[in-house]
């Protein structure tokens, strides 16, 4: 192999961020934390020690008052192309190659080496540093669609990979194809529930996906696109300070 | 024959490459690397087969449908209610805790009773039979206080209250507080309503309304559907406030102004409406038109704001231009603003003819109550909180001889919380109905833990900010998780003993009596295919179909009414106006403190939900220090650094933070996050930070006599 | 020497002949001492008689079912089982003295049966049911609805898992021969 090459899937999940709509409330971080089985965290201001596998980041464009403004970008695995995790993993805890390009990663597993954290340039992984402790009762309130991870794992956003699950089995039981879900069947928790419709899922390759077109915005953006990660995680802003932060642009370089 | 040494190396040597055909080694190897995956501490999911149900969330003003996930009947997660008027699929970091807050370690767990200064717990039985007898006694002099904004729950306890004898039944004051005592000065009627589903340009002074302000959640869903993804927007919102604040971040346009100063920028704008030939018939024009000429002109908005007079200019064009303008007044952070700045903004509105049009503001009709002897929802928002717990405090007023605190923690969730702990000690007998021990509950000589949301049937009845008359249904989904009751149960119960007739006997049968007045009233329909604001827009309103509507409403729909009502006498009550609207003061030497309020940090009520926490960025909260934020002008002129340790002080006490740079503060501000500071609730609320709302001295405004507190000067060293 | 010799060679023979011994000792420790430590036998809280209800005519989905979701319901709930047996019969017959059990200690109480179930999968493992419906249930369960008793359950001492709960080389080896993807995602959550 030379390093790793990663085919093309038929199926390609991605989703669209509009930053110019994100208010910053959290509600996709509420939503991950709590689909994802993610324990509630006392410390969890200690950023390098918590666990957000959806992050919101606020952006500004390092200007004075009254010309500063203010965005916020929502990041959640970027799900690359070629992910540079993976090639890292000493034991293939983690990979890409099932149909939608999501990038798995198999707790158990885990040896916990951290290799892909280092190796990941959008810090999406996150390493379990600590037992996950619920308050006394709160565990009856866990999600059976995902395993809760013990501590010494790296662990990371799955594209809600049991809703894709969920909607195949659904459509099956509706006798549709599986393979062809329409276009809202599977999205994750984080698109499903955020009030400001900033978040769009579905299947980038698939026409009848709102996706597919969203991407080709003359606005649209991918983060750090240059290191060739291919990430299926699109961003779409008007502004263009806030696109070039999506990139180590030059200051004479154009986005658009 | 004995065994020797070798015969003995050969039997090991045997037995060893025997063990290697047997599956010891390699099942032991297997079940070893499986048992390490699987320490007893680390807990196993549910399992069972997943449903969903509906209900409507009661710790999220915002009051949005709900869509329980459920395993086994458990419930498991909360997500929007796609079918729901206020959330169409969407919910706030709020509302998503919902299920796991069951669970809270801060939730109280049976009635409990101050002895000393601890609590015990006792038996529902002892805590009705002990304050039957204490409510007795404190006949005529029983007040109460709510913080649900939005429950028929407030019928029963007004109504039991003003039996007893009451001595005030008091709201925690909100921008519906506001935006009543602003809607009755202006001899309107009706509660002001937000058509945001058709408003093209909207001009948003103060409000917050993309986080914490009225329907939010509605708000953003109504927001995202005129602005898609990737392609021109097609409305415009303009925001003016003291920071680029979550709301500002996705509005079009940000014009900076102190909290203080939104009624004059209102009124700025009007001088240029009015120039460009705006008129009205509503009472009182000539005399605002003299008013605004006289001291609202661009020379003068500038000199107290800062704001150029272009500016203005340009927002009054878009305003005029727009085919659906509104405007939106409402306090930053979600309290506070004296009624003159929504006055103003109402004046813009009554100028720009946008009064009860579609993608304007509505005046919604009240519901008819169905407890007998209840208060109505204008008479309960009449009254003024800080107003009179201030008069206690300072023996102006004599303190109640009793008081009931539903849903609300005043203790913490008020202004200049000095003098209101001051006041709520001076009252002999309290008693929380509280979910959570929070710090009112800590006060109170008796805890009566509510039911959540989850647990107990109860009601959302048109929350504050809502463009259409709407009635959802909050339907228990599990027994609940300690030994609490629904408060409504409770108040009935206590009327029988005290006898005192409610003419109910449960709170359920008052939400059927409820829903079935709601089937009688004209106009009403359940939303499913057709929304309100397809109505408000032109499309007709579909009957409300002949069949169960409690059924429809057990299934996560809405009742919903486009309509208002029938305005007699709104006028801009331009002298009111005059004495309200007035810049604010700068002095050198302090700074205005603008707080900001986030969903994700709670409410007074719930405290920082446990899973939020994890929400909250360390540029807001970093260990146990919260942060201010200002601009790198502001600092500089203090003398402070960033990150250096700072002491605010105001209303005579002061709070720590730590200075954050952020240049989306307007110069002379300092921006504090609110929802912090907690000395109640668990590891996830408790000490975590400062509380700044306690630094905001209560100020009466002129011309209106209300209480205010949205912009203070506060000290920095 | 000879005899030294010949005692060389007769310890060599002993020497195999004891590796022999422990060759055999080890095979038969390791077969069936082994297996007999390794699990805990346990019974069915109720001995559910699946052939009693198979005969009725009662078929394997009516209790089983697939959702409209496509998610197994698994096991039924007290609730539904007291459709038929909400009531203590009385019998003292022995399967009349199993079902008065089931009533008086699970309907009655409204709790649920904690069923052992043969097949339960760690928590880190995704299962469709809907996507394995072309294959016959006794593929992979036992055949229970030939059986009067249900069969012992072994739990697994160390691990905590059934003896019956299928490996992953098995999954892989199936969706090998099928042309089916053996990503991880596939089946882990």
């Amino acid at each position: 192999m030379s390093g790793h090459s990663f085919k093309e899937f038929p199926i390609t999940w991605g989703m669209v961020i509009d930053i110019d709509k994100c208010t910053g409330c959290g509600a996709c971080m509420a939503s991950c934390q709590t689909e994802n089985n993610v324990n509630p965290q006392p410390e969890a201001t200690n950023k390098l020690r918590s666990t957000s596998w959806m992050l919101v980041y606020e952006l500004t464009n390092d200007k004075a008052f009254p010309d500063h403004d203010v965005a916020f970008l929502p990041r959640p695995c970027q799900q690359c192309g070629n992910p540079p995790c993976v090639s890292v993993c000493p034991v293939v805890a983690t990979d890409k190659n099932e149909d939608g390009g999501i990038v798995s990663q198999i707790y158990p597993r885990c040896i916990g080496c951290r290799y892909c954290v280092a190796a990941c340039p959008y810090h999406v992984r996150y390493f379990g540093w600590y037992d996950p402790i619920w308050p006394e009762g709160m565990t009856k309130t866990l999600s059976p669609l995902t395993s809760v991870r013990p501590r010494g794992v790296v662990e990371k956003c799955t594209f809600c990979h049991h809703r894709w699950n969920l909607a195949k089995d659904a459509a099956r039981a509706a006798g549709k194809d599986p393979e062809d879900l329409e276009d809202g069947a599977y999205v994750t928790a984080c698109v499903q529930n955020c009030p400001s419709g900033a978040l769009s899922f579905g299947d980038l390759k698939n026409p009848k996906h709102k996706v597919h077109e969203l991407i080709k915005s003359p606005y649209a953006f991918r983060l750090l696109e240059r290191l060739g990660t291919k990430p299926q995680v699109y961003y779409i802003s008007r502004r263009e300070w806030v696109r070039k932060l999506g990139d180590n642009y030059l200051k004479s370089e154009k986005t658009e | 024959m004995g065994v020797d040494r070798r015969a003995f190396l050969g039997l090991v040597a045997g037995g060893a490459v025997g063990t290697m055909f047997t599956p010891i080694p390699w099942k032991l190897l297997d079940d070893v690397s499986i048992w390490t995956q699987n320490w007893p501490w680390i807990p196993k999911v549910p399992k069972g087969q997943i449903d969903y149900v509906t209900t409507t969330s009661k710790l999220c003003p915002a009051g949005e449908g709900l869509k329980i996930m459920r395993v086994a009947g458990n419930p498991i997660t909360a997500s929007g209610n796609p079918a729901h008027p206020l959330s169409s699929g969407g919910v706030s970091a709020l509302a998503r805790s919902e299920v796991y807050m069951l669970y809270s370690p801060a939730r109280v767990k049976s009635p409990m009773k101050k002895s000393g200064k601890a609590f015990v717990p006792i038996t529902w039985e002892q805590a009705l039979i002990e304050m039957a007898d204490k409510l007795g006694a404190a006949k005529g002099s029983v007040a109460c206080i709510s913080g649900d904004q939005s429950g028929t729950v407030n019928e029963v306890l007004s109504a039991f209250v003003g039996k007893l004898g009451t001595a005030g039944y008091f709201m925690m004051p909100s921008e519906a507080t506001t935006a009543a005592k602003g809607m009755q000065v202006m001899g309107g009627k009706g509660q002001a309503g937000y058509d945001f589903e058709n408003a093209d340009t909207v001009l948003v002074l103060g409000a917050d309304i993309f986080e914490t302000w009225g329907t939010s959640t509605r708000n953003r869903k109504a927001f995202s559907a005129k602005r898609p993804v990737g392609v021109k927007p097609a409305s415009n919102y303009i925001y003016v406030g003291p920071t680029r604040n979550n709301t500002a971040a996705v509005c079009d346009q940000w014009i900076p102004a102190s909290a203080a100063d939104l009624g004059v920028v209102a009124l700025g704008i009007a001088w240029h409406l009015i120039k460009a030939g705006a008129t009205s018939a509503a009472p009182g024009f000539d005399t605002l038109r003299a008013v605004v000429n006289g001291g609202f002109g661009p020379d003068d908005v500038k000199r107290a704001t800062g704001i150029e007079p272009a500016v203005l200019a340009g927002v009054a064009k878009a305003l005029a231009s727009s085919k659906a303008a509104m405007v939106v007044t409402g306090s930053p952070f979600g309290q506070g603003l004296g009624a003159g700045a929504f006055m103003a903004g109402m004046a813009l509105n009554i100028l720009l003819g946008r009064i009860n049009k579609p993608g304007g503001v509505y005046a919604l009709p009240e519901l008819a109550t169905v407890v007998p002897g209840a208060m109505t929802r204008e008479a309960m928002l009449k009254a003024d909180l800080p107003g009179f717990l201030k008069a206690v405090a300072d023996g102006k007023k004599p303190a109640p001889k009793a008081l009931l605190v539903y849903d609300a923690n005043p203790a913490y969730g008020l202004p200049e919380a000095a003098t209101m702990a001051k006041a709520l000690e001076k009252i002999p007998y309290k008693v929380s109905f509280s979910s959570f021990m929070d710090e009112t509950a800590a006060m109170c000589d008796l805890v009566l833990p509510n039911s959540l949301t989850l647990e107990r049937y109860d009601d959302v009845v048109t929350p504050y900010g809502s463009g259409f008359c709407i009635y959802s249904l909050v339907t228990p989904y599990q027994k609940p998780v300690h030994d609490t009751r629904p408060t409504g149960d409770v108040i009935l119960a206590l009327a029988r003993k005290l006898s005192i007739e409610l003419k109910f006997d449960n709170f359920l049968q008052v939400l059927k009596e409820k829903v079935a007045s709601l089937a009688k009233t004209s106009g009403g329909f359940v939303a499913k295919d057709v929304m309100p604001w397809q109505v408000a827009a032109g499309k007709p309103a579909p009957a409300l179909a002949g069949g169960d509507l409690w059924k429809a409403l057990s299934a996560g729909y809405a009742w919903t009414m486009v309509g208002s009502v029938t305005q007699t006498g709104l006028g801009f009550a331009p002298e009111v106006l005059a004495k309200a609207v007035k810049p604010g003061k700068t002095s050198g030497k302090t700074v205005t403190l603008a707080p900001y309020a986030q969903l994700r940090t709670g409410t007074p009520t719930t405290g920082i939900p446990c899973q939020d926490l994890t929400m909250v960025p360390d540029t807001e909260l970093l260990g146990e220090t919260t942060m201010v934020r200002m601009g790198s002008a502001t600092a500089k002129a203090l003398g402070v650094k960033p990150g250096a340790m700072v002491k605010l002080t105001g209303a005579g006490t002061h709070c720590k933070a730590q200075v954050h740079i952020f240049e989306s503060v307007m110069t002379g501000v300092v921006s504090a996050p609110l929802g912090f500071g907690h000395t109640a609730f668990d590891i996830f609320s408790k000490g975590k930070g400062a509380n700044y709302l306690a630094l905001l001295p209560v100020t009466e405004e002129p011309g209106t006599g209300m209480s205010m507190w949205a912009a203070a000067e506060v000290k920095i060293a | 020497m000879e005899e030294n010799r010949s005692n060389s060679a007769g310890g060599v023979g002993g020497m195999v002949l004891c590796a022999l011994i422990g060759f055999v000792g080890a095979l038969v420790v390791g077969w069936v001492i082994f297996p007999k430590l390794l699990y805990s036998e346990k019974t069915q809280p109720i001995r559910f008689s699946h052939t009693v209800h198979a005969q009725l005519g009662i078929e394997c989905e009516q209790c089983h079912h697939l959702g409209p979701d496509g998610r197994l319901a698994g096991l039924p709930t007290t609730e539904s089982c007291a459709e038929c047996h909400g009531d203590e019969t009385g019998d003292k017959s022995p399967n009349g003295k199993e079902i008065d059990k089931f009533v008086k200690d699970y309907v009655k109480t409204g709790a649920q049966v904690p069923w052992l179930v043969y097949q339960y999968q760690p928590d880190n493992v995704f299962f469709s049911h809907a996507a394995h419906k072309g294959f016959e249930c006794t593929k992979c369960h036992p055949d229970v609805a030939k059986m009067d008793n249900p069969p012992a359950y072994y739990e697994n001492r160390i691990s905590g898992y059934s003896k019956d709960t299928m490996k992953m080389w098995q999954c892989e080896r199936c969706h090998a021969s099928m042309g089916t993807s053996n990503a991880c995602y596939v089946c882990h959550k």
